[in-house]
């Protein structure tokens, strides 16, 4: 079995991850939606250089067995894909040239009819 | 580029198609909507789920098609058989299920209690004695056509199809069938929303790769030039009229971000990156272009309605369905094979989700302002380039089935 790989110290980015670890996927839209590129950046570029070092040590657990901070550190770590394209591609929080993302209605399988 | 012919579109006005500007009104004429609800909604496969969801018996999904205020019920019976009925009791004509989908090896309408089998046969009557001369044997479930390709259920409203659904899917072989088919596929993410736009318009957004350099400028510009988006149309096809491919370019343009890059390390479910993991194609002779190491996808347009991408490790299902002539459903759905099991795999499939989403946010950005200048005259023709080609087919395809000549090949 290969050596067990120590969490990351992220003591100096805790402000940042409580504020962007939300549950799921909406609820990190939303929140990147609702924020200012300032709030945006602060995030990204606090959590950037920590990342590959996160996901390392998330990715030696079963998902099931993430709990605590380090389900919220996986959290946090989500929202870095929240955020991407508002940090390099568009510099805004919201894609000007797109439909509104909550448009798109999150699906419960392939039969589910969400919106009737 | 090595493989420089597979870049090659069909030139302008092969395959009898023509080169003229085609005409606006089908997507807005209320007369030809009610002739499309005749001629495809009624007459063309059209598909309904996915056999995984209907796996067990007694499992059963409902399929609505909203402009001919249809609804389906497909189940499987105790024999192992996949059925399709409307949904509708014969005894006064209320839906039956309501649910998208569940188990239920007897269905009982909610009004009076009649009770349906999976096979559709009436079994039970409350108070049956009140109806005097009555022989439940003539009152089952009213079927509907039903046929399984690649793992997923295609109805047709047409008791007596004129061409069988294999036969209504070629070029796509035996191959396609057994690959798409791979019980490994499991549903993983989707969404649907609702459109002012005409279902054809959603379609058409996303079978041609003109759009991509300007569509997609705040996304994947430089991950698929519009130039990397080879077409085919298959003209002797009933119903699959055209496909469009995606590569990438051999040196990788636009913005990979580090996020991007990281994720690519664990998994293939993003569209854009290249993935460092592979991904076999059991039983896929040829289904995936594995010789060519920038291909990304393949797109095909299963017609009237669905274009299916195929992709290592993923395939990707976008179906419209009608309202009325202005405005539609849009779903897309996710298949990827394998349990998302540790966080490498959960954060590749999050950046492989977002990133779909926000591409599908631009494609799905244009059609509503193209309804409504279709719907004021404003537009009364549109042109279609070389690389457009999956339009010309499309519609070419769409013209011959309001014809009735499409269906009998």
């Amino acid at each position: 079995m290969s050596q067990a790989i120590a969490r990351p110290d992220v003591s100096d980015i805790e402000v940042e991850i409580n504020l962007w670890a939300l549950p799921t996927t909406e609820d990190r839209l939303v929140k990147r939606m609702n924020s200012t590129m300032d709030e945006i950046n602060s995030f990204h570029y606090a959590m950037l250089p920590k990342l590959p070092a996160i996901i390392d040590y998330l990715n030696q657990f079963k998902l099931a067995d993430l709990a605590g901070d380090d389900l919220k550190l996986s959290r946090a770590a989500l929202a870095m894909c929240e955020v991407d394209n508002a940090v390099y591609k568009w510099k805004t929080p919201v894609l000007s040239t797109g439909i509104d993302s909550l448009r798109m209605v999150k699906k419960s399988g392939f039969s589910d009819r969400v919106i009737l | 580029m090595g493989n420089a012919n597979i870049m090659a579109i069909p030139p302008l006005g092969s395959h009898e198609l023509g080169t003229e500007a085609i005409p606006s009104d089908h997507y807005s004429s209320q007369a030809f909507f009610e002739q499309e609800k005749e001629h495809i909604f009624k007459k063309t496969w059209l598909m309904a789920g996915r056999e995984s969801d209907v796996a067990e018996h007694g499992d059963f999904i409902t399929f609505f098609i909203d402009a001919l205020e249809t609804s389906i019920i497909v189940t499987r019976d105790k024999n192992g058989q996949v059925n399709a009925f409307y949904n509708a009791c014969t005894h006064r004509g209320a839906h039956i299920l309501n649910e998208p989908c569940g188990r239920a090896k007897f269905m009982t309408c909610g009004f009076h209690g009649w009770v349906f089998d999976s096979e559709g046969k009436l079994a039970d009557v409350p108070g049956e004695e009140l109806f005097g001369d009555f022989d439940k044997s003539k009152l089952g479930l009213k079927k509907v056509s039903v046929d399984v390709w690649g793992g997923f259920v295609f109805i047709n409203l047409d008791p007596e199809p004129s061409v069988s659904l294999k036969e209504y899917l070629k070029p796509l072989n035996e191959s396609y069938d057994k690959y798409l088919g791979n019980k490994d596929w499991t549903w993983s993410y989707g969404w649907r929303s609702k459109f002012n736009a005409n279902w054809k318009l959603l379609v058409d957004a996303q079978i041609e790769g003109y759009h991509v350099d300007q569509t997609h400028r705040n996304t994947i510009a430089g991950a698929i030039p519009g130039a990397n988006a080879p077409a085919d149309v298959y003209p002797d096809s009933i119903g699959v009229p055209a496909r469009v491919c995606a590569y990438r370019p051999e040196q990788m343009a636009g913005v990979q971000t580090d996020v991007a890059l990281l994720s690519a390390k664990h998994g293939a479910t993003s569209l854009y990156t290249k993935s460092e993991n592979e991904f076999s194609a059991d039983d896929g002779e040829g289904v995936l272009n594995e010789d060519h190491p920038l291909w990304i996808f393949d797109a095909y347009l299963l017609f009237p309605n669905v274009v299916l991408f195929i992709q290592k490790g993923q395939i990707l299902v976008q179906r419209t369905l009608p309202v009325s002539p202005g405005e539609c459903f849009w779903e897309v759905d996710f298949f990827h094979t394998g349990e998302v099991e540790d966080f490498g795999q959960l954060f590749n499939s999050e950046q492989g989700r977002i990133q779909i989403r926000d591409v599908l946010t631009e494609d799905l950005y244009t059609a509503e302002g193209i309804q409504m200048n279709f719907n004021a005259g404003v537009i009364k023709e549109v042109y279609i380039n070389q690389q457009e080609i999956p339009i010309r087919a499309y519609y070419h395809r769409l013209m011959s089935a309001m014809k009735g000549t499409g269906e009998s090949k």
